[in-house]
């Protein structure tokens, strides 16, 4: 072994202090003046790569991009408006009831109590799920809608 | 929410805002990502009246395809990737030379390595000269990929894993490719060295 000079990926290994050396090659390394001169070459230029300027743009890359990002005025949390349909549609929901209360207590009179119950609990999870869905897809094709045109927002 | 406290945001309060319709979170990105997207345009494409083109496009096609960012690396990794990839791009849509296809016949042209007799030649010239130029100078003859990972690894010291993601190429050849890049590199020194231009 000390007569094979170490592979250069070694050498290369040795000064990125990544890699153990087996017994023999570190014998090899302590007898070896090139294999030596070759680690310290490396660690040299590993060492002056760190330290190369870096690049930097020579233009405002900032001012150059933000030109281009369409300024949106309304914030996602600021949609309140969002709410209003259901300003409507609550009390008119309500005043349908009582006008119809009559007819609405015909039509479920003959249920019972806990059938009533868990009737009206699964109309009102559908009813929310079905509005949730709803506002969650809007909100999804109105997101699509401004990646896809930005300039359209 | 003060502009100043914009830079303690985290990468998903920062998404979350731009996502939000908030401008000035995506400004604070380009600032945060400026360097690294300079270092990987700067490496890849050396025609520097590209730049400004690239570097708008890189920023814009984040801004439009931040909503499919899921998080599954750094906000800074994922804006490199979208600027390695473009510059990529760039370079097969003009033909330009891209990974390994100088290696070879640079390395048979300078086939020399460093002998005894050679024995810390390479740092006592890099003392004697402008170390940084002339560094520079054999950096730019690498083909652009392997210019670009030298700088990612040495420079930006990012890891193999972090460099894997933004090149979506196997660690083995990233290993590989600086391996060899680095060879070239000191191959050249050498060359330069006996060559008397130092």
């Amino acid at each position: 072994m000390n007569q094979l000079h170490l592979s250069d990926q070694t050498l290369q290994l040795l000064a990125s202090q990544s890699v153990q050396l087996l017994p023999e090659e570190e014998a090899h390394l302590k007898s070896c003046a090139q294999c030596a001169a070759q680690v310290t070459a490396y660690t040299t230029l590993f060492g002056e790569l760190k330290l190369l300027p870096e690049p930097h743009f020579s233009f405002d890359v900032e001012a150059l991009v933000m030109e281009k990002i369409p300024v949106v005025k309304e914030h996602r949390t600021d949609k309140w408006w969002l709410w209003l349909p259901l300003l409507v549609i609550a009390p008119a929901g309500a005043t349908m009831g009582y006008v119809f209360r009559s007819q609405l207590n015909e039509l479920f009179s003959g249920l019972p109590g806990l059938e009533m119950a868990l009737g009206i609990t699964a109309s009102v999870c559908l009813l929310m799920l079905g509005a949730y869905d709803l506002v969650r897809n809007y909100n999804q094709r109105l997101k699509n809608i401004e990646n896809n045109f930005p300039s359209a927002t | 929410m003060k502009p100043s406290d914009l830079h303690l945001l985290s990468d998903l309060q920062l998404v979350d805002r731009i996502l939000g319709g908030d401008s000035q979170a995506f400004r604070l990105v380009v600032q945060r990502t400026e360097r690294l997207v300079a270092q990987i345009v700067g490496k890849m494409i050396t025609r520097k009246e590209d730049h400004p083109d690239l570097a708008q496009e890189i920023y814009l096609k984040a801004y439009r395809s931040l909503g499919g960012f899921r998080f599954q690396a750094r906000l800074s990794t994922w804006i490199a990737q979208i600027s390695y990839n473009t510059c990529f791009d760039y370079l097969r849509k003009k033909k330009l030379v891209l990974a390994g296809d100088l290696l070879e016949n640079q390395e048979e042209e300078h086939p020399l390595l460093p002998s005894a007799a050679d024995e810390g030649s390479i740092e006592k010239m890099m003392v004697q000269k402008d170390r940084a130029a002339l560094l520079e100078s054999c950096m730019q003859e690498l083909p652009p990929v392997q210019r670009t990972l030298v700088s990612l690894y040495h420079q930006q010291e990012l890891s193999y894993a972090e460099i894997c993601t933004i090149t979506n190429l196997p660690e083995g050849t990233v290993k590989n490719y600086l391996f060899r890049a680095r060879r070239q590199l000191q191959t050249r020194l050498l060359h330069l060295h006996k060559k008397g231009d130092l």
